[in-house]
C-alpha cells in the first residue's frame, strides 16, 4: 500500500486539528493520545520503513510547529518510530492487529520515554524538588503507560480510516489508469 | 367671737410653723431635707406614669391631625424606595459586569508602562508532557520575540486573576504561552508577608493538578513560608513586571534527601477553565525610552 503525499497531508493537518482542540475533551485523568505518533506508526506498519520515517517526520514536525519547545524533537522520534516500525512490515503480516496494537504500545514506550529523558535528563541529574524516583514513577506509570495504553486504542479505528481512505484513492487511480 | 379667737390662734400659730419651717428648710445643709421625701418617694412612679401616658396621648393625637400628610408622605416614600430599589439591582448588575474589566483596568493602572491586550486560546498541547497554549495574537499585533525597538522582548500572559506565563514564541498570527505549571517555567516570585525571595516552578506531577512548586528553600531558612501565604512575582529577572499574583502556598514539605523544604502553590488562575488571557507588552524599549503608541 502507498500513502499519498496529498493524502499524508491531509491526515498530519486534520490530526494536528483535532490533537490541539477537541483531544483535550477526551482526556482521561489528564492523558491524552497522541494521534500524530500513531499515524506515523500505523504509516510505517502500512508502507514500510521509508515512507513511514517521512511521514513520521512531518507528523512530529507539525507537532513541533504547533506546541512543541525543541524545534525537531518530535519530528525526529517521529521519523524514528515510523521507521522502526516500518521494519516490521516486512516481517510480520499487518493486518493483523495484535501487530499493530502491539507495535503501537511499544513505540509510544519508546517515544514518550526519550521525550522524557531528553527533556528531563538534566533534572535528573541536578536532583528534583521532589525526588528522583517519585518523578521517574510518576512519569511512567501516570503519564507514559497510560498514553500507549490509550494510543492503541485510538490506533484501531485511524488504522481502518487510513486503509479505507488510500484504497479508495488507489482504486480510483487504478480505473483512471485502465480509462 | 370666740370661734374667730379660735381660729386667729390657729393661723397665727399656723403661720408661726410655716416661718419656722421655712426658716430651717430654706439652707441647703439642713438636716430636715429628708421630710420632703415623704412626699416624693410615693409620688414619684405615679409621676413618672402619667408623664410618659401624658406624652403618648400628645402623640397620637399629633398622629390623627397629621395621619393624611403621613399617608401621603409614606406612598412618595414606596415610590422612591421602589425606584432606589431598581437603581441598585441595577448597579449591583453593572458591577458584576465591570468586574472582570475593572481588574484589568486596575492591571492597566499599575502597570502603566504596558499595553493590555486581550487574547483567545486557540490550541492546547497536543502532548502529555507540556503545558504549552496557542493564542490568537502574534506579529501582526506587534508581539515580536526578542525585538529591539518598539516593544521589549517579554510578553508576560495575565488574567485578571493573576500570572498565567509568558509567551515564548510568536507567529504570523499566533503565539505560543508557557503558562506557569509547566516544568519549563521558572518566575522569580516573592511571599507578599515577609518578601523573600523564592523560585516558583512547574512540575511533570503537579501540571495536571494545576499546581506549582516552589523548591530549594533552605532547611533552617525556610523563609517562615506556611500554607495560606500570597506568592506575587518579584520583578527580578526582568521577564514578569513586579506584583502580579500568583497564587497561595497550600503545602509545605521537606525533602530530607537535598536537605531542603518545598511549598505547593495554587496558582490564582485556574488553568482547567482558561480562555481568555491578556498579553503585556512594555512600552519602554531596551534604550530606557519610551514609545508613544
Amino acid at each position: 500500500m502507498r500513502i499519498k503525499p496529498v493524502n499524508a497531508a491531509v491526515f498530519i493537518i486534520s490530526l494536528l486539528l483535532i490533537q490541539t482542540t477537541l483531544l483535550e475533551y477526551s482526556e482521561i485523568a489528564g492523558i491524552k493520545p497522541n494521534l500524530l505518533l500513531v499515524l506515523a506508526v500505523c504509516a510505517g506498519l502500512l508502507t514500510g520503513s521509508s515512507e513511514g520515517a517521512v511521514i513520521g517526520f512531518f507528523a512530529g514536525l507539525a507537532h513541533d510547529l504547533a506546541t512543541g519547545t525543541v524545534f525537531g524533537l518530535y519530528a525526529l522520534l517521529s521519523a524514528a518510530a515510523g521507521y522502526l516500525t516500518g521494519m516490521i512490515n516486512r516481517r510480520l503480516y499487518r493486518d493483523n492487529i495484535i501487530v499493530l496494537i502491539a507495535a503501537v504500545f511499544a513505540a509510544s514506550v519508546v517515544f514518550e520515554s526519550a521525550v522524557f529523558l531528553l527533556f528531563g535528563w538534566g533534572e535528573l541529574l541536578t536532583g528534583s524538588l521532589m525526588g528522583e524516583a517519585a518523578k521517574i514513577g510518576f512519569a511512567v506509570t501516570r503519564i507514559i503507560l497510560p498514553e500507549a495504553a490509550y494510543n492503541c486504542l485510538a490506533s484501531v479505528p485511524l488504522y481502518y480510516i487510513i486503509i479505507v481512505c488510500c484504497r479508495n484513492r488507489n482504486k480510483n487511480a487504478g480505473k483512471l489508469n485502465a480509462l | 367671737m370666740r370661734f374667730t379667737k379660735k381660729a386667729a390662734a390657729a393661723v397665727i400659730a399656723a403661720f408661726l410653723i410655716m416661718i419656722i419651717a421655712i426658716g430651717l428648710f430654706v439652707r441647703p445643709d439642713s438636716k430636715l431635707g429628708w421630710l420632703g421625701n415623704i412626699v416624693s418617694v410615693p409620688l414619684s412612679p405615679f409621676q413618672k406614669l402619667l408623664s410618659i401616658a401624658g406624652r403618648k396621648l400628645e402623640g397620637s393625637f399629633l398622629f390623627i391631625s397629621e395621619a393624611r400628610e403621613l399617608r401621603e408622605e409614606n406612598e412618595q416614600l414606596h415610590e422612591s424606595l421602589n425606584e432606589l430599589d431598581e437603581a441598585l439591582r441595577e448597579a449591583a448588575e453593572l458591577k458584576t459586569e465591570n468586574d472582570q474589566l475593572r481588574k484589568v483596568i486596575s492591571f492597566k493602572e499599575r502597570f502603566g508602562e504596558y499595553d493590555i491586550l486581550n487574547a483567545n486560546i486557540i490550541a492546547k498541547d497536543a502532548g502529555n508532557w507540556f503545558n504549552i497554549f496557542v493564542i490568537d495574537r502574534g506579529i501582526s499585533d506587534a508581539i515580536i520575540m526578542g525585538r529591539k525597538g518598539l516593544y521589549s522582548a517579554y510578553y508576560p500572559v495575565i488574567t485578571g486573576e493573576g500570572l498565567v506565563g509568558r509567551i515564548v514564541s510568536s507567529y504570523a498570527l499566533s503565539s505560543k504561552v508557557l503558562s506557569i505549571i509547566d516544568e519549563g517555567s521558572t518566575v522569580s516570585a516573592v511571599i507578599t508577608k515577609n518578601r523573600s525571595i523564592v523560585e516558583v516552578k512547574g512540575d511533570i506531577a503537579l501540571k495536571d493538578k494545576g499546581l506549582c512548586i516552589i523548591g530549594n528553600i533552605k532547611m533552617g531558612d525556610e523563609t517562615g513560608i506556611a500554607p495560606g501565604d500570597t506568592v506575587e512575582t518579584s520583578g527580578l529577572g526582568g521577564i514578569y513586571p513586579k506584583g502580579i499574583i500568583i497564587g497561595k502556598v497550600i503545602e509545605v514539605g521537606r525533602n530530607e534527601k537535598t536537605m531542603s523544604s518545598y511549598a505547593i502553590l495554587k496558582p490564582a488562575v485556574d488553568f482547567e477553565k482558561l480562555e481568555i488571557v491578556f498579553v503585556m507588552r512594555s512600552k519602554v524599549t531596551d534604550d530606557g525610552m519610551t514609545v508613544i503608541p
